[in-house]
């Protein structure tokens, strides 16, 4: 790849999203993000990847809606060229113990991250193939890895990313186009900002670092998976978790 | 996406859509290489033949006679691309059926990189109207196809095109 690149960053208004779309912007990306309904954040991001010297592209999108996914892409294509790097970060949790979760927290959790993924990765995967070359990220989980009680919906969609990514990985080797997947453990979140302290303290317990992650440790991993000093990794899970999963 | 709208028809066709034959050669078993070459063909506005793969010669003439393509794209991955393209233009040209119709090669033409360029020389010297190196992308490929003139089959010769 040469010349100035161009990246997809979904979820991107806070947390890993944000991070990401703002270490590729300082990287020399052209961004567009996209996100669910915080759109005073997302003014916030744009303005500090424009800092950055980024062209950027941003609009809500609900992401589990496929033309509404086709929309946003063509849109920010127009008005930023062909990408030739998506990062999936979208997600939700709705959490409970199986025997009370309700059918619209389980929908709403493999729609939003398993489906969000899939139809930002079937949207551009064509593109990058006619182009002979890309990099995808999806962001997973190490829910999707390991045992996560209480998230049953959460786990399930993560480890669809993870099977989804390894497949697309093998379909699109041969077009020069990379799939791999992040897995965090514990990062210092909006989403993990909802967790209880009792139950905060007791996940560290089992982080052998002692600590939750930054987003900007998430980030970093995405900007070496994206790079050309990734060029012979693909269709890996790598998780990034303080070794919360040994 | 170079360009916009459909790609146009060299002549043959009546509805105004431009018809490709697109085939791999008698011994490619390879088929992900055709399935998005027809997806990226169509999304162009192209009408697409797709004849699979370890297409025989003959079956290849045979579908060229039937169906009179404006343009055959034929396309290899499994690095027998040069001997095999070389057998089959022979043929192609030798018939006064499928002499005038333009005919393109692309993908792994062998299996020593380096050397392609002699590979592509040769091929075009042939009769081979392009030929499109594993390296070349989609874009090549249709931008020469809508570099075709409109109303007759081409004489336009290129080294350089698109990832068959």
């Amino acid at each position: 790849m040469s010349g100035r690149r161009r990246a997809v960053v979904t979820g991107a208004s806070r947390g890993i999203g944000r991070a990401v779309a703002e270490r590729l912007a300082d990287e020399g990306f052209d961004i567009a993000f996209c996100y669910r309904s915080e759109s005073e954040s997302a003014r916030d991001v744009a303005e500090s990847l424009s800092r950055s010297g980024a062209r950027v592209h941003h609009a809500a999108c609900d992401v589990t809606d496929a033309d509404a996914v086709g929309a946003f892409l063509g849109e920010a294509e127009r008005e930023i060229g062909p990408f030739d790097t998506l990062v999936n970060c979208a997600g939700v949790v709705r959490d409970n113990p199986m025997v009370r979760m309700g059918i619209e927290e389980w929908n709403t959790v493999l729609d939003t991250n398993l489906n969000g993924t899939f139809h930002f990765c079937r949207s551009m995967v064509f593109g990058l193939m006619k182009r002979k070359g890309g990099a995808i990220v999806n962001v997973s989980s190490v829910a999707g890895v390991s045992a996560s009680p209480t998230q049953t919906n959460y786990s399930a969609a993560k480890a669809g990313i993870n099977g989804m990514s390894r497949s697309l990985a093998k379909e699109v080797a041969s077009f020069g186009i990379r799939v791999n997947v992040v897995a965090p453990g514990f990062i210092d979140t909006d989403m993990t900002a909802e967790v209880s302290e009792k139950a905060r303290a007791k996940t560290l317990e089992s982080v052998p670092l002692g600590r939750v992650g930054e987003p900007y440790e998430v980030a970093e991993l995405v900007s070496y998976l994206v790079s050309e000093r990734a060029s012979y990794i693909t269709g890996q899970v790598l998780r990034i978790d303080g070794g919360i999963t040994l | 996406m170079t360009g916009s709208g459909p790609v146009r028809p060299t002549g043959s066709a009546e509805d105004g859509v431009m018809r490709v034959l697109l085939s791999s050669v008698p011994s490619d078993a390879h088929t992900w290489n055709l399935v998005f070459l027809q997806l990226a063909l169509e999304q162009a506005g192209i009408r697409v033949r797709n004849l699979g793969a370890c297409v025989p010669t003959s079956s290849l003439l045979d579908a060229v006679d039937d169906w009179r393509p404006d343009v055959v794209v034929i396309s290899t991955v499994n690095g027998h691309g040069y001997p095999d393209g070389r057998h089959l233009i022979g043929e192609f040209r030798a018939r006064p059926s499928s002499r005038s119709i333009p005919i393109v090669i692309g993908g792994k033409l062998g299996i020593a990189g380096a050397s392609d360029r002699h590979r592509i020389r040769e091929l075009v010297r042939l009769g081979f109207d392009a030929v499109f190196p594993d390296d070349s992308d989609f874009v090549e490929l249709e931008s020469f196809l809508r570099s075709l003139p409109t109303t007759t089959a081409g004489a336009m010769r290129s080294e350089r095109g698109p990832a068959c």
